[in-house]
């Protein structure tokens, strides 16, 4: 009698979820998007906020104290 | 019904935790299937961000005022995601291979948790430290510490913006990126057109 095996049937459902979608190539930068989008994978808040607070201090080395006129409006946008 | 209710419940707030822990495995399991009422949980959180949308604009009670608001930030809403959602739609069947438009639909919807976060976090730094900002060493802190929320909020938008064009309609990287330049035009329209309209409150253009 053939049994079907869970573990097996699990390992294929998930085998055709993942390869449904072919795996993103960018040419000869495929090893840079691959590196740059695996910690956006799993938890990618501290990526995002190292990315951030990149941003906002050269937001600040740009404009200076004047970014509190930015937060200002931001704020009045909700 | 009421366990199927349930059931969308509990995979709703499922996947809400995993848009923030797991985000692409959230949406390649989104792309496989949604329970029957899960849209409808978007469509509550929706109405749940609109509900608090019209309480921090009005900045009163009345229930008159707040429905008028809530209405105007209701229709306003549904026309824009119903228009994306189907242009989206549409573009997918012809260049890529889109899934069903309620999954679809799901997925936008779960882009809302950022935005619905970043409402929270603004309205309550507004009722703590009512603007405008001062240009103090205090005043210009709480002002980097808010732009640097306020851009994480913002990026995990657009990742989940990019999952639901990757797995929603199962475009590669260079037809997200030419699909979201060629409807630029549209969204600065729409923006235009819900800041005339005092949807929304921040001039973007």
């Amino acid at each position: 009698m053939n049994t079907i095996d869970p573990i097996y049937e699990k390992f294929k459902k998930r085998w055709e979820e993942v390869v449904e979608i072919p795996p993103q190539q960018v040419g000869f930068l495929t090893p840079l998007y691959k590196r740059v989008t695996k910690p956006m994978k799993t938890m990618p808040f501290p990526i995002l906020f190292i990315l951030s607070a990149l941003v906002v201090g050269t937001l600040y080395v740009v404009f200076g104290s004047r970014i509190a006129w930015l937060v200002s409006l931001l704020q009045r946008g909700i | 019904m009421w366990a199927s209710i349930l059931s969308s419940g509990i995979q709703f707030g499922r996947r809400s935790i995993g848009c923030v822990v797991r985000p692409y495995q959230t949406y390649r399991e989104i792309r496989h299937g949604v329970t029957m009422w899960e849209i409808g949980y978007v469509v509550v959180l929706i109405l749940v961000y609109f509900g608090l949308v019209s309480m921090g604009k009005t900045n009163a009670f009345n229930p008159l005022i707040l429905s008028k608001q809530f209405i105007k930030l209701a229709v306003g809403a549904s026309v824009t995601s119903v228009s994306v959602v189907t242009i989206l739609y549409f573009l997918g069947a012809q260049i890529g291979k889109p899934v069903r438009v309620d999954r679809l639909a799901t997925m936008w919807g779960y882009t809302l948790l950022p935005t619905l976060a970043w409402f929270v976090m603004t309205a309550a730094m507004t009722w703590i430290f009512p603007p405008p900002r001062s240009e103090t060493v205090l005043g210009i802190s709480l002002s980097m510490v808010y732009l640097v929320a306020t851009l994480v909020f913002f990026f995990w938008k657009g990742e989940l913006y990019f999952l639901t064009l990757r797995f929603g309609l199962g475009f590669d990287l260079k037809r997200i990126i030419g699909v979201s330049i060629g409807l630029l035009p549209l969204y600065m329209v729409l923006s235009v057109l819900l800041y005339r309209l005092g949807i929304f409150g921040v001039p973007f253009l």
